[in-house]
């Protein structure tokens, strides 16, 4: 195959899904990451974010930003190795250590670099990674970036891992288990408790991902670990500044051998320029805000059950969800991206799943619950999606 | 492993089809493709190669499989490595 046949294969269905005017990936939005967005010039609710707790456009979040670049300009013009590691990132660093009751921490450019740069370095040729089936898409990368084998274990089916573990019991490498807190599409969360007994025993390291958990799981919104009550239920844990700090970037936490390890040896760490101070500061503010204003998290989950509970009596299937993150399930591609298409042109801005981004005949729009969703908001959604829900026969 | 018959091999290969996919036996036919009909991703495909490995002793490299596309064709192939003393 030639280069522009590559690239025409590649185009195919990119062509079909927007001649079909279905499409509704990357809108032009031009307002910040509230309850509503405006989208190509309309307002809409915003159904579509990971800014679960609407912190990116917290007041003290951007004065906090604002202060950073003040004192230090947009970027530090480095690697965190050359001269991209200020006072405040260390200070990050220490805050998010902390908050899992860890020696250390340190911060990638993103959740993904995080998540596949950790997994790069602290796996090789002759180990193996043992992947919960629905992990996100850096943890694959990251298994071939190191060179290590890697095998899957159908969905949160801690019966299937240990089948696993027990028939890779003679592998000669080190073994790890990498598995989501919260799935990122599906809203349910890692049986950790369930899954720590089988590791444990034979020294399997335990890596967790905390991109949809942190901010939102436990009573003070810690995260898995304070989720289950479980302090040293992971040896890793990884994660993004993306979703409860609504900014970008990414960490990893574990003992300090580690996270010394990983430093040197995780590649997109080394080789990458460091977070910009200011979202570094914006971070930080976040997690302040956490402890400051718990009243967000507390929001969180009052509109969490709000919608589990509407969305279930209208006859809404959302799978297995108990977080923010909810689906509606459709199984149907074609009805998605129409239904999607429609509830756009109707101000709900929410986001169209199909395969092979969820598993065949599993299509969803999937929700992203928000803490700054008033009741009005709620209301006039779930108005909006019971119509739709009729006008597709989804619901009675 | 001569005495490994091609329909125990597809009793095998569907066992481990319903797991990966969370399918019935009975929705599993030969002329399935995998990924299309069946609906399974990269990291599926990948496991059900390494759980076939696990069940027999047997070599298979990812490169030849490529070519695999229905639950049928899994079957041949493995038959005929089966047969052939475990490596393709």
């Amino acid at each position: 195959m030639t280069y522009r046949e590559h690239i025409q294969a590649r185009l195919s269905m990119i062509r079909m899904l927007e001649a079909s005017g279905l499409q509704t990936y990357s809108r032009e939005v031009s307002s910040g990451c509230g309850p509503t967005m405006v989208v190509e010039g309309k307002e809409c609710i915003n159904f579509i974010s990971n800014s679960y707790l609407g912190f990116s456009i917290h007041p003290k979040v951007k004065e906090a930003a604002s202060r950073a670049i003040a004192a230090y300009g947009v970027g530090m013009g480095g690697s965190p190795l050359a001269c991209g590691t200020t006072s405040i990132h260390l200070k990050l660093a220490e805050r998010i250590a902390a908050n899992y009751g860890v020696e250390a921490a340190m911060l990638f450019p993103s959740g993904y670099q995080a998540l596949a740069g950790s997994i790069q370095a602290l796996a090789g040729r002759g180990d193996l990674v043992l992947v919960d089936a629905r992990v996100h898409r850096s943890v694959i990368d990251g298994c071939m970036l190191s060179g290590a084998k890697m095998r899957s274990f159908v969905h949160n089916d801690t019966e299937d891992l240990d089948q696993l573990v027990q028939s890779t019991s003679k592998e000669k490498g080190h073994r790890m288990v990498v598995v989501e807190s919260v799935y990122s599409m599906d809203g349910d969360i890692a049986p950790l408790t369930r899954i720590t007994p089988i590791c444990r025993p034979t020294g399997i390291t335990i890596m967790i991902d905390e991109a949809h958990s942190l901010g939102i799981l436990g009573k003070h919104g810690k995260g898995l670990l304070e989720h289950f009550d479980t302090p040293t239920g992971a040896d890793i844990v990884c994660g993004t500044l993306s979703k409860f700090a609504g900014a970008v970037g990414g960490f990893a936490a574990a003992e300090l051998d580690v996270i010394r390890a990983l430093k040197h040896y995780s590649s997109p760490f080394v080789f990458s320029a460091s977070i910009p101070p200011a979202i570094v500061a914006a971070a930080y503010a976040s997690f302040e805000l956490l402890e400051s204003e718990p009243e967000w998290h507390a929001l969180l989950w009052e509109n969490v059950r709000t919608m589990l509970d509407r969305l279930a009596s209208l006859g809404f299937d959302t799978g297995k969800s108990e977080t923010p993150v909810i689906p509606i399930m459709i199984r149907d591609t074609e009805k998605v991206l129409r239904m999607n298409r429609r509830l756009l042109d109707l101000g709900i801005y929410a986001s169209p799943v199909v395969h092979p981004a969820v598993p065949h005949k599993t299509a969803r729009l999937r929700l992203g619950v928000m803490a700054t969703h008033t009741r009005a908001h709620l209301d006039r959604a779930l108005n909006t999606f019971a119509a739709v829900g009729r006008e597709f026969e989804l619901i009675p | 492993m001569q005495d490994v018959s091609e329909q125990l091999i597809r009793n095998d290969l569907v066992d481990i089809l319903c797991k990966l996919a969370s399918l019935e036996a009975q929705q599993i036919r030969s002329e399935d493709r995998l990924r299309e009909d069946l609906g399974l991703d990269c990291l599926q495909s990948m496991e059900l190669l390494s759980r076939l490995c696990d069940r027999y002793p047997i070599h298979i490299e990812v490169e030849d499989i490529v070519d695999v596309q229905t639950v049928g064709d899994v079957v041949k192939l493995l038959f005929e490595v089966v047969s052939s003393g475990g490596k393709q």
